[in-house]
This record gives C-alpha cells, structure tokens and sequence, in this order.
C-alpha cells in the first residue's frame, strides 16, 4: 500500500484492551495438485482498537470479512499478516502460560443455539467444560461457580436446568446457556459473532439487555458482529462498517447513523426496513451486487458500486481510513 | 392501501374460524385456533409473529401443502367463494400455482440444482396450462425475468450459477408464472442482506399493484411486514388476536402482545428509546394454557383472562382484538411505548 495507514482509533486515556493492527487474512483458492495463486482477501489491512469495558460493533453484509475478523480475535485461525494485541501482548506470540490464561480471558459467543451446544451434555456439563479444560476450581467450586453463572444469565432456579439436555430448553434459554459458558471463565473480551440473529423478537430483546447488562456488572468488552444495524445501535459503543475486508467507517453508534459519510453506510442505512408503515425510506443509491474479494484490484473496493467514484477512485489505492470528525473514521476520497 | 372501493365485494380470501392441529405421539398440538380473516383483491396482508405462532401453518393449509399429520378440524378456507377445504387433492392440484402461488422460506433450496432454470419455470406453465407452447412458455420466462429484474440471458442457466438475490427473484419469477390471483411469500428475505432484501421488497411491491395481485408476507421482521403490507394480522401461540390496517397496528397497537412486539423491536430512526421485553416464553401447544393464551406473560391479565377466552371482536370498522382489556390508543399520539413502559416489574434492567 502506498497510503500510510492512520491510526484509527479515537485519543482516549485508557489504554485499548484489545488492538488490532492491519490485520490481513487471505484465503488461497487452490486446484487440485497446484499452488494456490488466486486468493480471497477476507480481512485486508483492518485495523481497530477496543477500550475496557466497550462494545465495539462490527457491522456489514455477508462475505465481508466480519466473521474471519472475530475468529482470527479469538485465535481460532491464524492471519496472513499484522497483529492482534491484547492488553498489549501479541496474541499469536504467547508462551505456554499466557496461552493458557488467553484462553480463560477470551471467549467467543455463536449464531446458532442448536448448533453450538453438544446434545449429549447436560447444561451443567456444558457449563463447566470451560472450567474442566483450564483446570479451575474444585468439583464443590465448579458447581457454585455455575449455580451462580446460571442465576446472573436468568436461568433461575439454576437446579431446574443443571440436569437438563439443550433439546429441553427452548432457543432463548440455550442462547443463555452459551453465554453461561463463555462467561463462567471470567473473560476480559468477548468475540459475539451475531448471538441475537437466530432468536425471536420478544426472546432477543431480553438477551440484548442480558448482554448489556452483563458488560456493565463484569466490565466485559465485546467485539460484536452482527449484520443488524438496529441491533448494533443498541449495543455497541462504537461501529465499524466492512465492505470487502475493508473498514471503510467507523465512528460511535449514534454518530454513524445519524451522519454516516461513506456512500455504502449511506446505502447500508437507508436499506434497513423500518417498523413504521408511513415511513418513506429514501431509495437506496447504489449498483450492483456484492462480488468476492478474489484478487480485487487496489483501488477502492467500492469503486465499481459508488455513485460517487471518481477518476481518482478509479487509479488511486483504497483510500485511507481519515478522521473527519472526533472518532468519526472514513475511507473515501469523495466525502 | 389498495382496495378501498373492492372491500364491499367479496374477499379473495376468507378464513372463517380454522382450526388445524397436528398429531402427535404425545396429542394434538393445537397449532391454528379458530383464525378468521379476510384479504381483498389487490391487498397485502401481513401475518406476524414468532416461531411456532402458527403463521405458516396458516399459509400451508391456504395452499394447501401441509404434512401429513395435519389435521383441519375446523372452519372454512373460502377462496373465490369456493371452501378449499372442501377439494380433492386433483381439484386442489389445479389450482395451486395456477391461482395460488407460493414463494418459499429456503428459496435457496427450492430450485433442482440438475435443471435449468428457464426449464423449471417453463414446466411450471406448461404443467397448468396445457394449451401453451413450449415457445410460448419459454417467451413469458423471459418477460417474467425482466419483470424480476433478472437478465433475460440469465434463465439458461443453472441454478448454481446464480447468487442467493438471484435464485430469489427467480422463485419470484416461478411464483408469478401463471399470473396467479394471490402469492404466498413465507420469510421470502429472510437469507438476504438488507440491500438486496430493499431491492426484491420493493419489486414485489410494485409487481403486486401493476398486476393487482394479492399477497400474503410471512415474517417474523416487524419492520419487512410494516413496509410490504396493507393490513397486518398478529398472531400468537395459533391464534389471531389483533388484525387491522398495518398503520393500526404498528401506531396504535391495542393487543398487549402486539403492544410488546412493537415495543421489544429496535429500529435505526428515531430516539434511541429502551426496548421492552415480553417476560417468559410461548406456550407449548400441546397444552395450551386455558383462557387467553397470551394471559401468562401479559401484564394486565385478570381472573376473566386466566378462565375466558377472549374473542376476536371488531374495536372499530377493519380493526379486530382478540382482548378482554384491549390497551387503549387514547392519549398516546404516536406513542405505543410509554404505557407499556409503566408496568413489567421484569423488563428495565438495561443500563
């Protein structure tokens, strides 16, 4: 890249717990028996910083690297290139030890709660895995450890569910058996990658004050993805928009809806139904449809669906991440 | 609104206190209990409500594509004035996707991965209607794709060959193939991201009032149903309890669920206001609870709540609640929010 990244990350005293740092994943698409020389840039030169105890919304359509973002957080895959600092330690530099306290300070929550529970294991045992694999506590601990871990995510009275399989809880109650077992180890950050999206209405409402609330009571910080924007305004402190593998903005909640400045945050926006039958919503205001990010050219990787592109947009690179307002980040040479 | 001048004809569609359970092992659950209402020529409607409410088991049984342990035990499903409910399998045959369409939840899954496109929408029409040619058929794909905003040289190809958008507005395109008078369209955005759900939703829209159809949308999105629909039915635990014109519902709900629905639903515009919970769950339908069915989660149920069952009763000309205390629209404005607001005990532990 010939632009110099900015940093883009608002000035705060606290230190970021979590720093990410141009973060790259590229995925090879390879024939049978041949190198790989065509390849998916999923994540492509991210960069973000979480502060303790802040929700920090990662937010776009399918196929936008938001996911592999979450993953290569919680470790689960490996980058092609940059960092990820917690608490300003490389992530992928640990010892031993570290690695073994990484595991207990990071958690990650899932879409699907039929999915991401094992159907042979009771909820107790569900719970205490993650206490069973780090070694914590004495059986008589473990059990007050999720007696209580049950009681904060609403599961009350805690004894009617221990002994219980997931097939005997309904979606809303397993959704807090996930999050039970990605909070018993006390994290410091947690990776939800859309734990809402799956869940009715009624049911979702009470998991989103559950998690808010949590972050409150434990000080927990999140990296939440979703591809709602209702949901993430509700949420999140701060969004980032992805389109391609590319943060192209990224400011706090309110800030980002009410003045969004990049044209596919405008589209992104103005796309969202709204619960209001004499709303008109402005037509959305762009082309085309969302391509793979295989070998994509370095020009903006908005460019072939911007109502706005320019001859610059065309021959330049991606443009920069630049701070238009306090904390308010964008990427594009037009706005 | 569409059909003002139409409402005083008869209805396309009239539901008239259907009732369908499905068997099990363990008893009948009772799924659909006693729905009753109407869709004119022209007119949208939207069925509402979460998993296991009953909305697509209301929609199955209009087309009559139900599994085999359902059990219609009650009531009349008028179509054109005919009782559907009433037709052989062959009768009902005919009619379906001729007159009665349907676009399904999986639109991903509801295309064969092994045969052209073009191919499987020109059986479509030539299996309903004999007398049109091959060529024929082969013309009304091509137009019915425009019409969906696909390419014409699109239809040759295979389904695997299109993105998810793409096979939607093709089993658009397949629903609209024999010009039916009314389209069930079940979650048909559900799988899409919101810019290509905006685009499909609002050709949908159009393609209904340039060819006066009717449509039924089946959503669990509030939002999509406040967009599409012209009248709006809420249902909970299988039964209708409030059913009006969607500004009604969405500005001055009166049913405490539909009280609740709009209030848990956060939206992009506007202050950012607390979302309520509904306290509990849906009922198991096996047993559903006596009463009102909604009255163990609702915050103002009574003694009459836990031992009668409401009615659907007209509140006023279109507007039906199915309550024995109906939430009263005075004095709120626009507001549905703050009264609900007042009370649950359970809901304000948002920071």
């Amino acid at each position: 890249m010939a632009v110099e990244k900015l940093d883009p990350s608002p000035i705060t005293q606290t230190k970021p717990l979590v720093q990410v740092d141009r973060l790259k994943k590229y995925y090879p698409i390879a024939a049978p028996f041949r190198r790989a020389v065509h390849f998916v840039h999923a994540v492509d030169d991210v960069s973000f910083q979480i502060r303790p105890g802040h929700v920090f919304g990662l937010v776009g359509e399918s196929g936008c690297g938001k996911t592999t973002t979450g993953r290569v957080l919680v470790r689960l895959t490996n980058p092609t290139s940059g960092r990820v600092l917690l608490e300003e330690k490389d992530i992928f530099r640990l010892t031993k030890l570290q690695l073994v306290q990484f595991r207990q300070s990071v958690q990650m929550m899932f879409q699907d709660p039929y999915e991401s529970l094992n159907p042979r294991m009771t909820i107790f045992d569900i719970v205490s895995e993650p206490l069973d694999v780090n070694g914590i506590g004495s059986l008589r601990e473990r059990e007050e450890r999720i007696a209580d871990m049950l009681n904060q995510v609403g599961l009350t009275p805690p004894q009617a569910f221990l002994f219980r399989f997931p097939h005997e809880l309904s979606g809303g109650q397993r959704q807090r058996v996930a999050i039970a077992r990605a909070l018993v180890t006390n994290p410091r950050f947690v990776v939800a990658d859309e734990p809402t999206s799956m869940l009715d209405v009624s049911i979702r409402t009470g998991i989103m004050q559950l998690l808010a609330g949590l972050r409150e009571k434990l000080g927990i910080s999140y990296l939440y993805i979703t591809h709602d924007l209702a949901v993430a305004r509700y949420l999140c402190d701060d969004i980032a928009v992805m389109y391609l593998g590319k943060i192209v903005e990224q400011a706090p909640a309110e800030q980002l809806l009410r003045h969004p400045l990049h044209p596919y945050t405008r589209a992104l926006i103005s796309a969202v139904p709204v619960p209001d039958p004499s709303y008109q919503r402005p037509p959305v205001n762009i082309k085309g449809g969302v391509s793979r990010p295989v070998d994509p050219p370095p020009r903006c990787r908005f460019y072939e669906r911007c109502p706005l592109a320019t001859r610059r947009c065309a021959n330049e690179d991606h443009p920069p991440l630049v701070e238009r307002d306090r904390g308010h980040w964008v990427a594009c040479y037009e706005v | 609104m569409s059909s003002g001048a139409e409402k005083t004809r008869t209805p396309l569609l009239m539901l008239d206190h259907y009732t369908m359970h499905y068997a099990t092992k363990r008893g009948p659950v009772q799924a659909v209990g006693g729905v009753t209402l109407q869709l004119h020529r022209g007119q949208s409607l939207g069925l509402v409500g979460e998993s296991g409410c009953g909305k697509t088991s209301v929609a199955m049984s209009v087309i009559r594509l139900l599994p085999e342990n359902a059990r219609p035990v009650a009531g009349r499903i008028l179509f054109n004035g005919i009782d559907l409910l009433s037709l052989d399998d062959e009768q009902m045959r005919r009619l379906r996707w001729k007159s009665i369409a349907m676009v399904f939840q999986a639109a991903m899954n509801s295309l064969n991965p092994v045969y052209r496109v073009s191919d499987q929408i020109v059986e479509a029409i030539t299996t309903h209607e004999p007398e049109v040619t091959e060529d024929e058929a082969r013309e009304r794909v091509a137009n019915l794709f425009e019409m969906v905003g696909l390419a014409r040289d699109r239809m040759d190809r295979y389904p695997h060959e299109y993105s998810g958008g793409m096979k939607q507005r093709a089993v658009i395109a397949m629903a609209l193939a024999c010009r039916p008078q009314l389209v069930i369209a079940d979650e048909p955005t559900t799988a899409l991201d919101v810019i290509v759900q905006d685009r499909i939703l609002r050709e949908m829209d159009e393609i209904r009032r340039r060819l006066h159809m009717s449509m039924i949308y089946i959503s669990h999105d509030i939002s999509v149903i406040a967009e599409v629909s012209d009248v709006v039915a809420v249902m909970y635990a299988g039964k209708l309890v409030e059913f009006g014109s969607a500004e009604d519902i969405f500005k001055r709900p009166q049913h405490p669920y539909a009280v609740g629905l709009m209030a848990a639903y956060p939206s992009i515009l506007g202050e950012r206001r607390q979302l309520e919970t509904i306290a509990g769950e849906p009922p198991n339908l096996l047993d559903p609870p006596p009463g009102c069915r909604f009255h163990p989660r609702c915050p103002f149920a009574t003694e009459q709540c836990r031992r009668e069952e409401p009615p659907l009763t007209e509140v006023s000309p279109g507007r039906q609640v199915a309550c024995w205390h109906p939430v009263e629209p005075a004095g709120r404005a626009s507001s549905s929010r703050g009264q609900y607001s007042t009370r649950p005990p359970h809901a304000a532990d948002q920071a």
